[in-house]
């Protein structure tokens, strides 16, 4: 039932799309049928070059998600654990967050070029700053009663940290990964648009755009929003099965 | 087994500008091998008290002296749902008191076996803590409190959850296990019929700051069962500590 309102939801969009392309009230180079857009997608998804664009777009946004799981879980660990470390990096960490992403791309193509490596370490940045700040959270935020439990228990340093406080900071580490990978894939799509690229969705969107192909335009930009639709959910598949307690 | 004597304990806590005092002057004795319970109003300091004596805070002022300094240790929080891990199953979740222990893993999961049976949650080894109720949770945390075998154990309301025949059945089952393990006992309680049922001293609490209005030594014989709630001398006792708590002046 809830399916069948969500497929009745999207319908009366693209009805009413179509009919507002139909009705010839909108210059078919701002708004193209979704017949044609359609079309365009289904042949999109043989043709090499636009899987090249996904692939590439999904591979930077990965190896900069991992750079960032890496250096930002461990680094938050740290944060959550100790007030000095907390101190020093807390201010930061939280003032480099609040810097819309997309902001820093000039400022990435300055410093390290208008490659992969720039853009990678963009996503990296960005990724790093949320999960670091979660995973703090996640350590500093858990219940003081099982904490104590566990120290009760004679359970101490490591042992402490891998029976309890990991496991009870990692739903917030989950929240952090799952809004670090959107964030990751909005700055890996922009920062594609700018020059030095030469594959990616984010170049054949502003390539389209640039040719006035606007049917190509669209199919990307959809293309872009399945994707990203795609990487929440399964965040969020994902998020239900490690962290099955998650606020319960 | 360990013997505790709290001795001119004063506790208050201070939250922003706000002072409140949990504690006024307590002095009391928890014999080797004795079953206190505890009663007394709410903010009359009782969970202050389990605290304490968990070592888990320090007095302001006064002593708590535990003797032996090392013993095994069992205890049940009043918020036993925060206190159990709700990424492990029930079967994990009793295992981590023995994390330490020397025992083998055949030997651990033995332990574990019996008490599930014991109380009644083999089907719910498997199962997470949310997936099962508030009640069964409380027995979780209770068998979890006993799988140490422990020599000194704490309960802050243990059976606060259970319906009122499990309450009963789970108190027949732990007063023979401290009858048969003679382990130190402090217990937390709203109910007066269970600290009668358990204890070999009630203590009353007054209400805010606590207190001690009357020390009760129950002297029902052991071992004790389902009949012993039904004699003469039980309900003695019941209106003697019902006497003394409606004299209570409640705190608010």
């Amino acid at each position: 039932m809830k399916l069948l309102y969500k497929i009745f939801g999207v319908a009366v969009v693209i009805v009413l799309w179509q009919v507002i392309f139909a009705s010839g009230l909108v210059n078919p180079l701002f708004l193209p049928s979704p017949i044609s857009v359609a079309q365009k997608l289904v042949e999109l998804l043989t043709n090499a070059v636009f899987l090249a664009d996904i692939f590439n777009t999904l591979l930077r946004t990965l190896f900069g998600f991992s750079i960032a799981i890496v250096l930002g879980v461990p680094l938050g660990i740290l944060m959550g654990y100790s007030e000095k470390i907390y101190n020093m990096f807390e201010f930061l960490i939280d003032f480099f967050r609040s810097i819309p992403a997309t902001a820093m791309i000039p400022l990435f193509t300055l410093m390290f070029g208008i490659g992969d490596f720039s853009k990678i370490l963009l996503i990296a940045f960005v990724s790093l700053l949320i999960i670091a700040f979660n995973t703090m959270y996640g350590v500093k935020n858990g219940k003081k009663l099982r904490r104590i439990t566990g120290e009760l228990f004679g359970l101490h340093g490591w042992k402490l940290f891998t029976k309890i406080i990991f496991p009870e900071s990692l739903p917030y580490i989950f929240v952090g990964l799952r809004v670090a990978i959107s964030s990751a894939f909005v700055v890996v799509v922009v920062s594609e648009m700018f020059i030095g690229t030469a594959s990616g969705l984010g170049h054949r969107i502003i390539d389209a755009q640039l040719v006035y192909d606007s049917t190509l335009m669209y199919s990307a930009i959809l293309m872009a929003g399945v994707l990203g639709y795609a990487i929440n959910k399964i965040f969020v598949l994902l998020e239900s099965k490690v962290v099955q307690w998650s606020g319960k | 087994m360990p013997s505790a004597i709290v001795q001119n304990v004063k506790k208050h806590y201070r939250e922003q500008k706000r002072t409140t005092e949990a504690l006024k002057e307590i002095s009391l004795e928890i014999k080797s091998g004795e079953f206190v319970s505890v009663i007394g109003p709410n903010g009359s300091g009782k969970s202050t008290l389990f605290s304490l004596l968990l070592g888990i805070i320090k007095p302001d002022s006064g002593k708590v002296i535990l003797e032996p300094n090392n013993f095994r240790l069992g205890f049940v929080f009043q918020n036993y749902r925060d206190s159990l891990m709700p990424w492990a199953t029930v079967l994990e979740n009793l295992l981590l008191p023995l994390e330490e222990s020397h025992l083998t893993l055949q030997e651990k999961q033995k332990l574990v076996q019996e008490l599930l049976a014991k109380f009644g949650l083999e089907k719910f080894a498997d199962s997470y803590v949310h997936q099962i109720s508030g009640g069964m949770s409380q027995l979780v945390s209770l068998a979890r409190s006993l799988i140490v075998n422990p020599e000194f154990l704490l309960l802050d309301e243990p059976f606060s959850a259970l319906d009122y025949q499990r309450s009963v059945k789970m108190q027949e089952m732990l007063a023979n296990f401290c009858e048969e393990k003679k382990m130190t006992t402090f217990m937390i309680s709203h109910d007066i019929d269970d600290a009668i049922y358990l204890s070999d001293k009630i203590i009353v609490l007054s209400g805010r700051p606590g207190t001690i209005k009357e020390v009760i030594h129950n002297t029902l014989p052991r071992p004790r069962n389902f009949k012993i709630r039904l004699s003469d001398d039980f309900d003695k006792l019941r209106e003697k500590l019902l006497r003394i708590i409606e004299s209570n002046e409640i705190a608010l």
